[in-house]
């Protein structure tokens, strides 16, 4: 290469930039001070980020956002709300900037922790612990999102997996009352097999609802403080060596083999769901979001509407877990620790969760409350029973929001392994240690 | 001289700026980042050096990927490039004029398909209980051959592969007619007078002069395969199992769910420097065989 003026030139250019460039680290977080209580009228201009962007959900959030701004009329909010994968994205990019929304949503355990963690989330103990506002949540909605003691979510809604079943199908097939134990229910599939139906309609395209069957099955198998620590990624090398993580395995395989048909790993939980509306398969394992789909409003048949009933997962003899846990958790939203509006933001949260709009939550959309005593507005077939027989269960937050990140893709692709007949559970268990090792080596965090 | 030197780099200059800012400067951040760990949740970075680039080397879904993108690549190029040509010089030398048009239409309406409709549109095809090809291998009586092809680990990649062949095979051999057209007529009356066959002045006329476009459609298609993203995300989101991961969806998943954004920047500079090195080895070869008339 001639060493000309103009090459020397481009490369201290490119120099200079180097050094520039790696100079810059991530922005400071920028934390202001946590003043909760409004000095005067509530005013000012709140940003509110959230994921409920599907048209059943979107026009609820946009009426309370312009019901507060006409209850306070110096109050302007800028709600935006997307869908659940962009969410993920565009606040992980908000995140990287320091650039939070006063008010964002949050999934429970794990996920919400990362933004306790990196300070990008208040902690809301002072509003919350021990006064009105707190005491008015079911304890393990807020729990879902208290971290080292300190309150750092508002829990907006609950949320429970359940075998959703046709009471026409069991009845033809002779199931004559729902399954009380793990063997029942596989001995239930069995009859519905044997009169031509699929028992279970299971769709686990995109992962997730396999992660819901183990994180049901896990924590019924292995102690919850065993659990939580191997969830956490501190459970070093004998991480996952609980022998109740093969047995959970192997409780996926035995209803895979009883219960699903053979196509479950490429379909999607919508399309499954369809299958148990027309008539061709007897249950599905889902959330109580999703009782508002079960009605005809919600584009069910009239046949299926009136005539589904659902059971909770019962329970697995000999397992050394809770019996009476019941996969699930709760929506939450959270306050930016750069927010210069906290207060102005809380009290916008305390509207949003106040007993008015919570009973509304409970008869709009079709969901269970965070708030107490709200079930007696359900308008939606299930709701309330919901609500009754989950308050003695012991909530298992979802796997993929409640373990460290690294650990989540090879668990879900052990399972994938499994109900797709490649792996067993011994060997789904080893794919697991291997990655939570692996996650281990190469941590993000310290 | 000199004057006019300056006012050239003058003219230049903002475009220079606008590259520098949007493409090497986006390219020697993501190197850099490359050599840190981190999370978008929290403040800080921790200097690891080639940690990252030792990660993918441990990482059994990053050889994965980087299986399914070769494969891609190679069947991309095969029908794409190679089989697209051939189409395209039948179209030119033994079809009908109106005939012609009508299947070049025919050819080019799977492009104007959108990409997330195509996708849902072979996940119907590709169901294993009603999909269409199974139902027709069953009504043929080669049900043995039905299949879960998207949620097979040893199929689902190549359901993936497939769609992307029949969106785009009309599309490149449109691009590949254009310049088949462009050949002088007197090459092939040469050609004809001289003896040659259809394959041998296929080989001897067409395939070194339409040189340029097909160096182009290498390049192109070899870095499509290697940045695909929508199509495997929309019809398995990677999986069943990871087996139809490829770099661009480990990248988005190490990046987002795993929130390991240093080994995402890793996994992007291995996909920067793959396509980079195939598109200027290529660039070379064409150079050097190129044909003037």
């Amino acid at each position: 290469m001639r060493r000309t003026p103009a090459t020397v030139a481009g490369c201290l250019l490119v120099t200079l930039l180097t050094l520039l460039v790696s100079g810059c680290g991530q922005a400071p977080v920028r934390v202001t001070p946590n003043a909760f209580a409004l000095d005067g009228p509530p005013r000012g201009h709140l940003t509110v980020l959230e994921k409920w962007a599907d048209p059943e959900y979107a026009p609820y959030f946009k009426e309370a956002v312009r019901a507060y701004e006409r209850r306070n009329p110096g109050v302007s909010i800028d709600l935006q709300a997307v869908g659940d994968q962009p969410y993920k994205d565009r606040i992980a990019v908000l995140a990287a900037s320091r650039e939070m929304p006063d008010i964002y949503f949050a999934w429970p355990g794990r996920y919400a922790r990362k933004f306790a963690d990196g300070k990008l989330a208040a902690d809301l103990s002072e509003p919350l612990e021990g006064t009105a506002w707190g005491r008015s949540f079911e304890a393990d909605a807020l729990d879902a999102f208290t971290f080292d003691g300190r309150r750092y979510g508002v829990p907006l809604n609950m949320d429970a997996k359940v075998f959703a079943y046709s009471r026409e199908i069991f009845a033809q097939a002779g199931v004559a009352r729902e399954p009380r134990t793990f063997p029942e229910l596989l001995t239930a599939c069995d009859r519905i097999s044997a009169t031509g139906r699929t028992p279970l309609a299971f769709g686990n395209q995109y992962g997730w609802p396999a992660g819901h069957l183990l994180t049901q099955f896990n924590a019924m198998e292995v102690p919850a403080a065993v659990l939580a620590r191997d969830y956490d990624g501190d459970g070093g090398p004998e991480a996952f060596s609980h022998p109740g993580y093969e047995r959970a395995f192997d409780d996926l395989a035995r209803l895979k083999k009883h219960c699903m048909g053979p196509s479950g790993t490429s379909m999607s939980h919508e399309s499954a769901q369809t299958r148990l509306l027309y008539g061709k398969a007897a249950m599905q394992y889902l959330e109580t979001l999703e009782f508002s789909y079960l009605s005809t409003k919600g584009g069910a048949p009239e046949k299926f509407a009136a005539g589904w009933d659902f059971f909770t997962m019962p329970a697995v003899p000999g397992a050394a877990g809770s019996a009476g846990a019941v996969a699930g958790g709760a929506d939450g939203l959270l306050v930016a620790n750069s927010s210069p509006n906290k207060a102005l933001a809380v009290d916008f949260l305390k509207f949003l969760t106040g007993p008015e709009q919570a009973r509304k939550v409970v008869r709009d959309l079709g969901w269970l409350s965070a708030v107490k005593g709200t079930a007696g507005a359900a308008r939606l077939k299930g709701l309330p029973e919901a609500q009754r027989t989950l308050a003695g269960k012991d909530m298992a937050l979802w796997l993929d929001t409640r373990a460290d990140d690294k650990i989540v893709n090879p668990y879900l692709s052990a399972a994938e392994a499994v109900l797709g007949g490649r792996s067993s559970a011994a060997q789904a268990l080893r794919q697991v240690r291997e990655g939570a090792r692996q996650a281990h080596r190469f941590r993000v965090r310290d | 001289m000199q004057r006019r030197r300056f006012r050239h780099a003058l003219y230049a200059a903002p475009a220079l700026a606008l590259i520098a800012l949007f493409v090497y400067y986006p390219i020697v951040e993501n190197i850099r980042l490359s050599l840190f760990k981190f999370s978008v949740f929290q403040p800080g970075m921790r200097y690891v050096g080639l940690e990252n680039y030792r990660q993918a080397l441990q990482d059994p879904v990053f050889w994965k990927a980087l299986a399914n993108n070769l494969g891609y690549a190679v069947t991309s190029v095969i029908f794409q490039v190679g089989a697209a040509l051939v189409l395209a010089a039948i179209l030119e030398g033994l079809i009908g004029r109106r005939l012609r048009g009508l299947l070049r239409t025919v050819y080019f309406v799977p492009a104007a398909v959108s990409m997330t409709v195509a996708g849902l549109l072979f996940q119907f095809l590709y169901q294993p209980d009603a999909g269409l090809i199974n139902s027709a291998l069953e009504s043929l009586g080669l049900g043995r051959f039905a299949h879960d092809w998207l949620g097979d680990p040893g199929t689902s990649i190549w359901g993936v592969v497939t769609m992307s062949q029949w969106q785009s095979f009309g599309y490149t051999t449109m691009l590949l007619t254009v310049a088949v057209q462009r050949i002088p007529r007197e090459l092939y009356e040469a050609a004809t007078v001289d003896g040659a066959g259809r394959v041998r002045t296929f080989f001897a006329v067409t395939v070194p002069m339409v040189r340029e476009m097909t160096t182009l459609l290498v390049i192109l298609t070899v870095s499509g395969a290697f940045l695909v993203f929508n199509e495997v995300m929309v019809m398995t989101g990677g999986g069943p199992s990871n087996s139809s991961q490829t770099l661009g969806t480990w990248l988005y998943s190490s990046a987002f769910t795993g929130d390991d954004m240093g080994y995402a920047a890793a996994i992007g500079t291995v996909m920067f420097a793959i396509t980079f090195v195939a598109g200027a080895v290529q660039l070379l070869h064409s150079r050097r065989k190129a044909v003037a008339v």
